[in-house]
């Protein structure tokens, strides 16, 4: 059961990814939240990028991490936050410094949105199928 | 926790447009005002804004909120009507009016309003997604 549930890929794939996209979220508040502050820049990181990198990291950790004693614990993999970076061009720059374009952050908000609703459910229906696993063994 | 950081973010965001159209309400309504306590017409109110670091939150210095730094009042020049029965006629009959043009006023209400509808479809999409986290709980 404490295998089914920390060690299933799906559910960890799927936590890194909502993990990502609420730090993107806050990003995007961020981002709003300064939309007329002078100087402010854009901040934003590749999501595709980060995920594929942390999917990665949670391969090599699975292969590479041996218990040796069978009261080891299965490791967690710590997850780091990727750095952020300017994505907006410094053609779109205003005349305060500021570069944050309301059309690109809403179109974001609203797509980091789905994506971490998507992972949320996909999370749900390993779980149900784990609960039904259950039930059927207990008739 | 992430989703309280991103509701104190936006509710920055929103607190500073907030007091942004509160200023600009002041300028319309003194738009004609030809004496202040300070002497002389109105003068035009902007705020400046300025990142916050977000105090006590785990995540990296790139979460920023935003605060108003300083009200800042316009040196454009007033302007002049000739008016000699006016009480604030000057010598030459001329008296001085706030230097508040409506038209910018609207179009930075517009943009004030803008802003701040931003900040909240961001509280509204980190409460969808807070809600579709707890949804996870319900496997039955």
């Amino acid at each position: 059961m404490f295998d089914l549930i920390s060690s299933n890929p799906m559910i960890q794939a799927m936590d890194r990814s909502m993990t990502l996209a609420t730090r993107r979220t806050e990003l995007i508040a961020s981002n709003l939240a300064n939309i007329d502050t002078p100087g402010y820049r854009t901040q934003d990181f590749d999501f595709n990028e980060a995920l594929k990198t942390e999917l990665a990291r949670m391969d090599s950790q699975q292969t590479s991490l041996v218990r040796t004693h069978p009261q080891h614990m299965a490791s967690t993999p710590g997850s780091s936050l990727p750095p952020t970076v300017d994505p907006v061009g410094p053609a779109y720059e205003r005349n305060d410094g500021n570069d944050v374009s309301l059309d690109r952050e809403s179109m974001l908000l609203a797509r980091t949105q789905q994506n971490y609703q998507l992972s949320s459910n996909f999370v749900q229906t390993e779980l149900r199928k784990i609960t039904s696993m259950i039930r059927e063994g207990s008739r | 926790m992430s989703f309280n950081d991103i509701n104190s973010i936006a509710s920055s965001g929103m607190a500073a447009q907030r007091l942004r159209v509160q200023l600009i309400a002041a300028n319309i309504a003194n738009s004609e005002t030809t004496k202040t306590p300070e002497g002389g017409p109105f003068r035009r109110k902007d705020a400046v804004f300025r990142v916050m670091p977000l105090q006590g939150s785990s995540s990296g210095p790139e979460m920023a909120g935003v605060q108003v730094s300083k009200v800042v009042s316009s040196t454009e020049p007033f302007i002049s009507k000739y008016d000699p029965s006016h009480p604030d006629a000057n010598a030459e009959g001329v008296v001085l009016y706030p230097n508040v043009n409506p038209v910018e006023e609207m179009v930075n209400l517009t943009e004030a309003s803008r802003a701040f509808e931003a900040n909240v479809s961001v509280v509204r999409a980190a409460r969808t997604m807070a809600l579709s986290a707890m949804d996870i709980l319900r496997v039955q």
